[in-house]
């Protein structure tokens, strides 16, 4: 997942966000979409749905530029606004599980349609196999708090440092690393046969 | 029980995206039990399931535009809502205002001539009435004679029949 390189960088870009600039955020937009869909999906695990909320957390961005000061990093910023969508979203589900998230995000008149790449053409056996294996990954993750999973996830797909994982779950430091380390425990003796074998190894 | 991450090797580890000469030079330096050169393994092991089980989605190609439309949509002013003849435009409104007038007038002639000949009727039906056959003075006078009979005490009918009797 290519890495947005310079922070301070995004910082002087959302400084000028602040101020309206549509150019500066389109940056950031193109620098971050990547990163925040990651991590919307390996809590929503729904490529559609994730992109929708990645979007949603991007407008919330423009929204609440105005909020935004030079001292706090761009990063946790952004993630924590996507942290919030997600969690929104959790519990809505929660709340309303027949209810789809598509019929609620339905692009409105002239908005464009999403435009979807083909997936890579994989075999019905590895398929299968695949498929196993995922329902497993997708079970035992599902099967976390919602902090550890969070907390996780940030960890993983936003890349974010301890410290700047430990802002947005308005936490200390040591207590984010004992909610990645009590995961991580949970995860290895759920998923324990797959580690020992590397069997997913194969089918990647 | 509760794992601590007490050891920065751990956190290396755990943490996102562990550089891999890191991680070499951890192995090679020789600072790891066999134990925890075998958890080192396994945490490495649960990395990459946790990143390969299910690749993350590619963001759409107009993601970004889409970012902005939807923006874009947001930051309009809600139209306020317009009586439906504010839509027309000058002509099409004079236009209806001169159909609306026509109808008004063909209504209101309509109606006149409706009045005028419900009054022409009314007076020819006086007219008529004028031209039935009165009644004359005795008449009247026997009329009112006729319709006091009733009213007369029966005694002195008994004494006007004995007198005419005589």
């Amino acid at each position: 997942m290519p890495i947005p390189a310079i922070p301070d960088d995004d910082a002087a870009l959302m400084l000028l966000v602040r101020e309206g600039d549509t150019v500066a955020f389109t940056q950031l937009v193109d620098r971050w979409k990547q990163p925040v869909i990651h991590f919307v999906y390996r809590l929503l695990p729904d490529a559609d749905e994730a992109e929708d909320i990645a979007q949603g957390v991007f407008v919330q961005l423009w929204k609440s530029a105005s909020r935004y000061e030079r001292q706090a990093r761009f990063s946790t910023f952004l993630f924590t606004i996507a942290r919030n969508l997600c969690l929104n979203e959790i519990r809505r589900r929660s709340r309303h599980p027949a209810e789809s998230l598509e019929a609620r995000l339905e692009p409105e008149g002239d908005a464009p349609a999403r435009q979807v790449s083909d997936p890579a053409q994989i075999s019905p056996d590895d398929q299968a196999q695949r498929g196993e294996l995922v329902h497993l990954v997708d079970e035992a993750l599902a099967a976390l708090p919602e902090k550890q999973r969070i907390a996780l996830a940030l960890c993983r797909e936003g890349e974010l440092s301890y410290d700047e994982i430990a802002v947005i779950l308005g936490t200390t430091v040591p207590a984010t690393k004992s909610l990645i380390h009590r995961a991580r425990e949970v995860l290895k003796s759920r998923l324990k046969p797959y580690l020992a074998s590397g069997a997913w190894g194969s089918m990647a | 029980m509760t794992p601590e991450p007490s050891d920065d090797w751990v956190d290396l580890v755990a943490g996102s995206r562990p550089d891999p000469e890191a991680v070499r030079r951890l192995r090679e330096a020789g600072r790891l039990t066999d134990a925890e050169l075998r958890r080192l393994d396994t945490e490495l092991a649960l990395n990459r399931l946790l990143g390969e089980h299910r690749p993350p989605p590619t963001p759409s190609s107009n993601f970004t535009s889409r970012v902005l439309a939807e923006i874009a949509r947001e930051a309009r002013p809600a139209t306020p809502v317009r009586p439906w003849w504010n839509r027309l435009g000058w002509v099409s409104r004079a236009a209806a205002f001169a159909a609306l007038a026509l109808v008004a007038t063909v209504g209101w002639s309509q109606m006149a001539a409706h009045q005028r000949s419900q009054l022409a009727g009314r007076a020819a039906e006086l007219g008529l009435a004028a031209n039935v056959p009165g009644l004359d003075a005795g008449s009247l006078a026997d009329f009112e004679v006729i319709r006091h009979i009733g009213s007369v005490p029966k005694a002195e009918d008994d004494a006007l029949i004995l007198a005419l009797a005589q």
